[in-house]
């Protein structure tokens, strides 16, 4: 059966542990300190982007995928990405719910000054 | 076996017996349980995503997750990176039985299927160690000690002579407090932990039934095949709850 032989299986190991020690790397290298701190959004987008890779590879080589058939890789594939999509709505969703958080705690201070004003501000 | 009843319908597509999909009856459904399952873990992880972002305060993973056995403090992810080498590993020796199952090499099927067997257990001691040391810092499902919040009152209970320890148990039993944190962490990571559970006892099951001949005798090996999809999927949800809780 194709796409099992012992040489792919291991090949396939060390890209999920070197995958995984890139991302320790990035989490612990005094060296990325200050990108950790100033640019956080960009490294969580590549732990997310090397998470994903990983998944691909587990899919994709251990779990046999990528040698079926084209129509079952659709089938399991498609549903996960309108998942994706609708994980990014809900974490957008949370951004406004932080932002009444924030207000709220600002709060009542702000309220007296701008009186009738007290919507939080729309992204 | 499913050739055999491709043989028996053809010519005849809507009869039944053909595999549209090249693939048995029983690993298709493998595959839509697991999606089934994504799903649920899609829920889980969702629910995570939108609190912390909404969240105005969160724990920092590197202070909570800083120790391992005889390692008190100043190891950070330290233990979680054995824990995720284990389960990739595991899953390794699981795709290497099924590549001896595909040769029909019952010998070779049973060494990998034990220590696949082994890598679970490993993994789920760990993950009992880990818990059991969260709970003794004051952790729980309604309490969270890592509450950037509570880090003032803890200083002010260690200034009136307490030691560090006894004070945060003070502070996470006194001061109200965002407990987010700790609640997904043990619900979703306890979650993954029972699937890891549930695979460990599916594994033996089919280590006893190879031991056995079972699939000797059937032909074929393809029941590890299906039991290790989901073995798979364990370890890939393991992938997620990595990043979501340990790096970002």
């Amino acid at each position: 059966m194709a796409g099992f032989d012992t040489k792919q299986i291991w090949k396939v190991f060390f890209i999920l542990l070197g995958i995984t020690l890139v991302e320790f790397l990035i989490a612990l290298t005094p060296a990325f300190e200050s990108l950790r701190n100033d640019h956080k959004l960009a490294i969580n987008i590549t732990y997310v982007v090397l998470t994903l890779f990983k998944a691909f590879y587990i899919i994709a080589y251990f779990m046999h995928l990528k040698f079926e058939r084209i129509n079952m890789i659709y089938s399991i594939a498609l549903p996960p990405i309108f998942v994706i999509y609708c994980i990014v709505l809900v974490l957008y969703e949370g951004g406004y719910w932080n932002s009444i958080r924030k207000n709220n705690v600002v709060g009542s201070a702000k309220t007296e000054q701008v009186e009738g004003h007290t919507t939080p501000e729309h992204h | 076996m499913s050739t055999h009843t491709v043989a028996a319908n053809e010519g005849k597509l809507w009869d039944g017996g053909n595999e549209p999909f090249g693939a048995s009856y029983g690993k298709l459904m493998m595959w839509f349980f697991l999606l089934s399952d994504a799903f649920t873990f899609t829920a889980l992880l969702l629910g995570y995503g939108a609190l912390r972002f909404s969240a105005l305060t969160w724990a920092d993973p590197d202070t909570v997750f800083q120790s391992a056995p005889g390692i008190e403090s100043g190891a950070p992810l330290v233990f979680v990176g054995i824990m995720t080498f284990i389960l990739i590993m595991s899953s390794v020796t699981m795709v290497l039985a099924v590549e001896a199952g595909h040769r029909n090499s019952k010998s070779e099927v049973v060494k990998w299927m034990i220590w696949t067997v082994i890598g679970g257990i490993m993994f789920l001691s760990c993950q009992a160690w880990e818990w059991t040391h969260l709970f003794s810092e004051g952790a729980s499902i309604t309490k969270n000690p890592f509450a950037p919040e509570l880090v003032p009152y803890i200083e002010k209970f260690v200034a009136q002579g307490m030691s560090h320890h006894e004070a945060t148990l003070k502070a996470v039993n006194e001061i109200p407090h965002n407990y987010e944190f700790t609640s997904l962490f043990f619900t979703i990571t306890g979650f993954h932990g029972f699937h890891v559970l549930s695979g460990v006892v599916i594994n033996i099951v089919i280590l006893i039934n190879a031991i056995a001949g079972t699939y000797q005798r059937r032909g074929h090996y393809e029941m590890i095949e299906k039991v290790g999809l989901y073995w798979h999927f364990v370890d890939l949800v393991w992938v997620f709850v990595f990043t979501f809780f340990y790096l970002v």
